[in-house]
């Protein structure tokens, strides 16, 4: 009986650690997506910058040693051109990576209350246990979605965003990944943090 | 802060040359600069296909089935012998352990039992 009772706690842990297991795969994901596109997006702006320095300093040199109306049309094309490159790098948001997740373990939580699909049913309902939570007053579900509204999305999200990070995927930014990566970090520690609750049961089973 | 700066001072430099030539040509280009800058006409995404395929997703999907753990009708754990708080009656129940742990403390309250095999 305490075998049975053993057994069943362990399967209810290796589940929670699979979706933590999960989530950790997930940000490394996210992670190494958003570092490619922070590469890619640093050494466009990197080139740009050298040209226009580089087209800057030879539109001076040639209007110098030129005369009147060479000089001019030097100056007016060199410096359009410098201008350009500069204004290339003025790119706030950078380049698009096409990123999938059909299996999204950010959704269920975003939809609080709907159907789950995503976790193990004892995981979920672990989630959705106001006894579970540090205050008592709140289910996890509740207090991660506030936690990213608060710090992810300054309280509101943009339609486009909501159905990028918490639909199938699409193209996503750099910095669309690094917010995907800060919430499934915030996720996979409160998931791992429900472990903590086993102990006092582990502890009394084995007393007996 | 010195790209935007440098920047800033080619263009009104080169404005200003232009201003001085034609005013007709100074127009254009501000038309032509305005309409090279629209975000649809670049194309910003990469064509790597890598993060296309999740392999992240498990192999073999979780156990959703619900039931699997809960009882329909769990056992009351609050009169054993040993006190169980409410966060550890609501965590057997989730589990579906509670008949059993209960079934524990009652063979540990009645003492060891031997089986005799005749």
């Amino acid at each position: 009986m305490k075998q049975k009772i053993g057994s069943r706690i362990a399967l209810a842990q290796s589940q929670l650690t699979a979706v933590a297991a999960e989530l950790d795969c997930e940000g490394e994901r996210s992670d190494m997506a958003a570092d490619y596109l922070d590469g890619l997006n640093s050494k466009r702006n990197r080139q740009l910058t050298v040209g226009s320095v580089i087209v800057g300093a030879l539109t001076t040199v040639a209007g110098a040693v030129t005369k009147n109306s060479t000089q001019t049309i030097i100056g007016i094309s060199g410096g359009l051109v410098s201008a350009g490159l500069g204004a290339m790098t003025i790119n706030p948001k950078g380049k698009k990576v096409e990123f999938y997740h059909e299996h999204n373990l950010l959704r269920a939580i975003w939809r609080e209350g709907e159907k789950n699909s995503d976790y193990p049913d004892f995981v979920w309902k672990m989630l959705n246990e106001k006894e579970f939570s540090t205050n008592g007053n709140v289910t996890l579900i509740k207090s991660i979605k506030s936690r990213w509204l608060q710090f992810e999305f300054n309280g509101g999200v943009d339609v486009d965003e909501e159905k990028l990070l918490f639909g199938n995927g699409g193209f996503y930014r750099s910095e669309d990944l690094h917010t995907r990566s800060a919430m499934i970090n915030q996720l996979q520690s409160t998931i791992r943090s429900i472990h903590q609750d086993f102990i006092s049961l582990m502890s009394l089973v084995d007393s007996i | 802060m010195w790209q935007v700066y440098q920047l800033l001072e080619r263009l009104l430099y080169s404005l200003y040359k232009i201003f001085k030539m034609n005013k007709n040509i100074l127009l254009s280009i501000i038309v032509l600069l305005f309409l090279c800058s629209c975000g649809s006409m670049k194309n910003m995404a990469t064509n790597l296909q890598a993060f296309k395929y999740n392999y992240c997703t498990p192999t073999i999907p979780y156990l959703s089935s619900s039931g699997f753990f809960q009882e329909k009708n769990p056992t009351d754990l609050s009169f054993t012998t040993v006190s169980l708080n409410k966060h550890d009656q609501l965590l057997c129940h989730l589990l579906g352990i509670s008949a059993d742990l209960n079934e524990l403390f009652l063979v540990k309250k009645d003492g060891p039992t031997i089986t005799i095999a005749i």
